[in-house]
């Protein structure tokens, strides 16, 4: 088991690299960080060659790829010339933190309800419940995010509050002042981050568990005399978990590119805004820490999925 | 026949009953079977029509309606009226003639996408799946770090410099686009090189090329064809989103992820400048989710009705 | 055979399933008689009804199936029983093999747990216990090394182990009642031969009955004291099996004979039955075998005929049973 997790995480090494190296040198083609020089008055001769110094604009891309990585390997993340040169690292921390705020939340609850619905549909199929579930996903997956983030707002930052008098939900920021504050600040991005997901893992699961449901070893464990809960709890559960796990790993991903737009609707001050705002304000550093951050979090968790189908699924060999 | 006796609780298999039990009625022709299924989804049929009526009005109705581009001063954030039934923007310009331009871009992105994307997947599947070893490893090697970026990532960053003008941007979509089309095309080669016929056109000689022309994409034309409806869907999504951050199509021109974006500093006052689009955009994907549905179990059977 | 030697009889089972397309008969009128410990083939094409029959006794069939008919297992009702008292009997009275062991077992559980948990629900071993017994089951189907098997995974048996595991997952709770529904159909010829020797021989040692449902009349012969024929859902013949194989009296017995290769035959030829088996959403009128017999009559369209006493013992349906050119019978199969 050690040694197959070990093996996973050699073969993710290239993956990595080449992913990493990828968007360092597409960021480097799109991102010039001595634009916003261009535009300035007061801005001298020595601060544009300063620029050039910082990013080492003189070398080709991949030496300036390699010096990244190192410093990055060291921790040093480098300054954000968007904020005063401020240290990438602190800000880094801090706006990480803020997007876990949101994802945490978001992945816990896809994991509980994308599975629950999806079992449910499966098993009670063609009752209204499924229905109703089947409809809402078909809706969901039908809707940008950044749409559903926005038509959240209008109902319960416009409508609720124009027709109801109360405005149960912040649209807007991030309110960390009380736990309470807390909920009715991530009740609405929380819900735009998942909404979309939660519509593809349900239908996923449903189509998974409609294939296990008549697989022949379910047959055979009714034909033992089991009794149909424990068919369900224990034969069929444990087989469904199997394709969760491949939706868990993906929402992973999911969730961490979703954040930029559902940072943007609501004003969050995390990764998603913090990589936007980055971008065009010409800040390499920045840019390539939270890209990096992303890449390597993705990686992670494809890697756990391995591990965690190792565990479940006896099928899959070690060696 | 041990399909059917499988599903004790399942009260849907009644209709397969007979198919299970190996007793099917007279064959009909395979295209007759595929139409015969597609029409069983009624969503599909509304989709169809839904869509048709989108298109004819996207493309056939900016000749009825104003410019789109033309501004006009005195009427800046007008709510709806007789002149602008969608009132007009900041700008003061009409917001029906607007959506008719963003919705007949926001389409036309989409369908070059999807069949840009779905010809760059299909390449890639089947030469991988056609010749595996090394190849195959190293487009599989491709695939993995293109999963590993988060594609809104990727759009975001080239967004910026590609994404102005609609076919750079469907270019730029499409080139992330196409990997579910490869790993479908490689899984369906994989299977069908080892079927008789293709086997027979080997042994008699026949040359790589013209085996993947001739007999194995003529037999992926089905799958591939469901490919490219639903890659629409996901190419609206992308766009839209690409547009929504200010980072698509560029003004003056517009598309319906546009408009939204530029609709959202007043949702406050007007949010039906952000639903009316947005709903169209929601109609369109849904229409195409519902046709491509019903073009898989047509052209898959197996795959069953979902 | 004595009343109290009679473990299942079924009579005027009738099994159709609701589709878009209207009632599908399944099985249309199926009588079969079971004495404890006897060994019972039930034949047919695929369609015929065989396997259906069988899982509606243990009512493993879906919803859409409307089942009619009686079916008395040792005195007991079996159609219209609640699920409950069902469950109670199944795995624990009435055990079933099923055909494709690959299938048939989860893969995320160890064989060992499966064969245990046939145990568990019926309260006959638990935990530890049950594991051991697992393992004791497995030596005694001719699995190698049981201590260590009883520990794998389903994947890591070949078919025959496989199936072998099957028969010591459906013997756990020595069940009355084996129902054997095409064992050996999806393992290779050598493997086939020995799963059936181990099936015959738990049974000598258990006593058990034993229904074997197969399409393979070469199975039949060396493993069935009996066979029933059946097609379209009903059946056609039933006899001792020696009866059925040397003196068939009926033309779709007679017609699956011929066309079944044996040793014995050496050139001659193979007769195939022409046409295929009826839809059971379309079954023709009057006798289902009518349009691919070579004695078709009117009176085979206007009805069907019914299942008679021929000789004792031995019963067919047709109407020409009287008017049939004698049986050519090819020496020696078993």
């Amino acid at each position: 088991m050690f040694i197959f997790a070990l093996r996973r995480l050699f073969a993710a090494i290239p993956v990595f690299l080449v992913a990493t190296f990828a968007t360092f040198w597409g960021t480097s083609e799109v991102v010039d960080p001595t634009d916003n020089l261009a535009t300035c008055q007061n801005c001298s001769q020595a601060a544009y060659d300063r620029i050039i110094e910082l990013y080492e604009l003189d070398k080709p891309v991949p030496a300036r790829y390699a010096s990244w990585l190192g410093d990055f390997a060291t921790g040093d993340m480098g300054s954000a010339t968007s904020q005063g040169e401020r240290p990438v690292s602190e800000i880094f921390w801090e706006r990480g933190r803020n997007t876990l705020l949101l994802a945490l939340p978001a992945f816990g609850l896809l994991m509980i309800l994308g599975t629950a619905t999806g079992i449910y549909s499966a098993l009670r199929q063609y009752s209204k419940g499924d229905y109703a579930i089947t409809s809402i996903s078909y809706l969901g997956l039908a809707m940008p995010t950044f749409f559903f983030g926005l038509l959240l707002q209008v109902v319960f930052a416009i409508w609720v509050p124009k027709y109801l008098g109360i405005k149960p939900f912040w649209s807007s920021g991030m309110h960390l002042e009380s736990p309470l504050q807390f909920v009715r600040s991530v009740t609405l991005p929380v819900m735009t981050l998942m909404f979309v997901l939660l519509a593809g893992d349900s239908r996923f699961i449903r189509a998974a568990v409609l294939d296990i449901k008549s697989a022949d070893y379910i047959r055979t464990a009714r034909a033992k005399g089991v009794s149909e809960r424990k068919v369900i709890s224990k034969h069929l559960f444990r087989n469904a978990m199997i394709p969760a796990v491949t939706v868990w790993s993906l929402n992973a991903s999911a969730l961490l590119g979703g954040s930029i737009i559902t940072e943007t609707i609501f004003s969050w001050p995390g990764f998603g805004r913090l990589v936007i705002d980055a971008l065009f304000a010409g800040d390499l550093d920045l840019t390539m820490a939270i890209v990096f951050a992303i890449i390597f979090l993705v990686i992670m968790f494809n890697l756990l999925a391995d591990l965690l189908y190792g565990v479940l699924d006896p099928r899959i060999r070690y060696d | 026949m041990t399909d059917l006796i499988a599903r004790p609780e399942a009260n849907d298999d009644a209709v397969d009953a007979g198919d299970a039990l190996g007793l099917s009625e007279k064959p009909e022709s395979l295209g007759r079977q595929a139409w015969d299924r597609f029409r069983r989804h009624r969503l599909a049929i509304v989709g169809s029509v839904l869509l048709v009526l989108l298109a004819i009005s996207f493309w056939v109705g900016p000749y009825f309606a104003q410019d789109f581009d033309e501004i006009d001063v005195l009427q800046r954030s007008q709510g709806p009226s007789r002149a602008h039934l969608f009132g007009t923007d900041d700008l003061g310009r009409d917001l029906l003639a607007r959506t008719l331009r963003g919705g007949q871009y926001s389409l036309r992105i989409a369908i070059l996408t999807a069949v840009i994307a779905t010809s760059i997947g299909t390449l890639f599947g089947a030469i991988a799946g056609y010749f595996g070893g090394v190849v195959d490893s190293l487009v599989n090697f491709l695939v993995n770090v293109l999963l590993t970026i988060p594609l809104l990532m990727v759009l975001v960053i080239f967004g910026r410099q590609f994404g102005s003008r609609p076919n750079t941007v469907a270019i730029l979509i499409a080139m992330l686009a196409w990997l579910r089309a490869a790993r479908l095309v490689r899984a369906q080669v994989l299977q069908l090189k080892e079927m008789e016929f293709v086997q027979a056109a080997r042994a008699a000689g026949a040359k790589s090329g013209r085996i993947i022309m001739r007999h194995l994409i003529p037999n992926l034309v089905g799958i591939l064809l469901v490919e490219i409806t639903l890659l629409a869907g996901t190419a609206i999504i992308l766009e839209s989103t690409l547009s929504f951050l200010s980072l698509g199509v560029q003004p003056p021109d517009t598309t319906l992820g546009t408009l939204i974006a530029e609709a959202k500093g007043s949702i406050d006052t007007r949010p039906s400048r952000v639903l009316i689009p947005g709903a169209i955009v929601t109609i369109i994907i849904l229409s195409i989710n519902f046709i491509g549905d019903a073009l898989r179990d047509a052209v898959d059977p197996k795959s069953g009705i979902e | 055979m004595a009343q109290d030697d009679l473990l299942l009889d079924v009579s005027d089972l009738s099994v159709a399933f609701k589709t878009k397309k209207g009632m599908a008969a399944a099985v249309r009128g199926m009588s079969l008689r079971v004495a404890r410990g006897e060994s019972v083939a039930i034949v047919g094409e695929s369609g015929s009804g065989k396997s259906v029959s069988s899982l509606a006794l243990l009512g493993l069939l879906p919803k859409s199936a409307q089942i009619t008919g009686s079916a008395k297992f040792d005195g007991e009702e079996l159609v219209g029983m609640s699920q409950n008292d069902l469950r109670a009997i199944r795995g624990k009275r009435i055990s079933m093999i099923f055909q494709d062991p690959m299938t048939a077992f989860n893969p995320v559980f160890t064989i060992g747990d499966q064969i245990a948990e046939a145990m568990e629900v019926h309260g006959t071993a638990e935990g530890d216990k049950a594991l051991m017994e697992a393992a004791n089951l497995l030596e005694l189907v001719g699995v190698p090394e049981p201590g260590q098997r009883v520990n794998q995974y389903p994947h890591e048996f070949s078919g025959g182990m496989r199936q072998r595991a099957m028969i010591a997952m459906a013997i756990a709770n020595k069940p009355d009642l084996l129902i054997a529904d095409e064992p050996t159909t999806a393992l290779d010829v050598t493997i086939q031969a020995q799963v059936m020797e181990v099936l015959s021989d738990i049974r000598k040692e258990s006593g058990a009955a034993m229904i074997l449902i197969t399409h393979d009349l070469g199975v039949v012969a060396g493993s069935a004291d009996r066979v029933q024929v059946m097609y379209g859902g009903r059946v056609f013949e039933r006899g001792t099996t020696n009866d059925v194989f040397y003196d068939p009296l009926n033309p779709y017995t007679r017609g699956l004979l011929r066309s079944m290769p044996r040793v014995d035959a050496i050139g001659e030829r193979l007769v195939p039955i022409s046409g295929s088996p009826p839809s059971i959403l379309n079954m023709p009128p009057g006798c289902a075998f009518g349009p691919r017999c070579d004695f078709r009559t009117d009176a085979c369209v206007a009805d069907a005929a019914s299942l008679e006493l021929v000789k004792p013992g031995h019963e067919s349906r047709c109407h020409h049973t009287a008017d049939l050119p004698a049986y050519e019978a090819v020496e020696t199969l078993t």
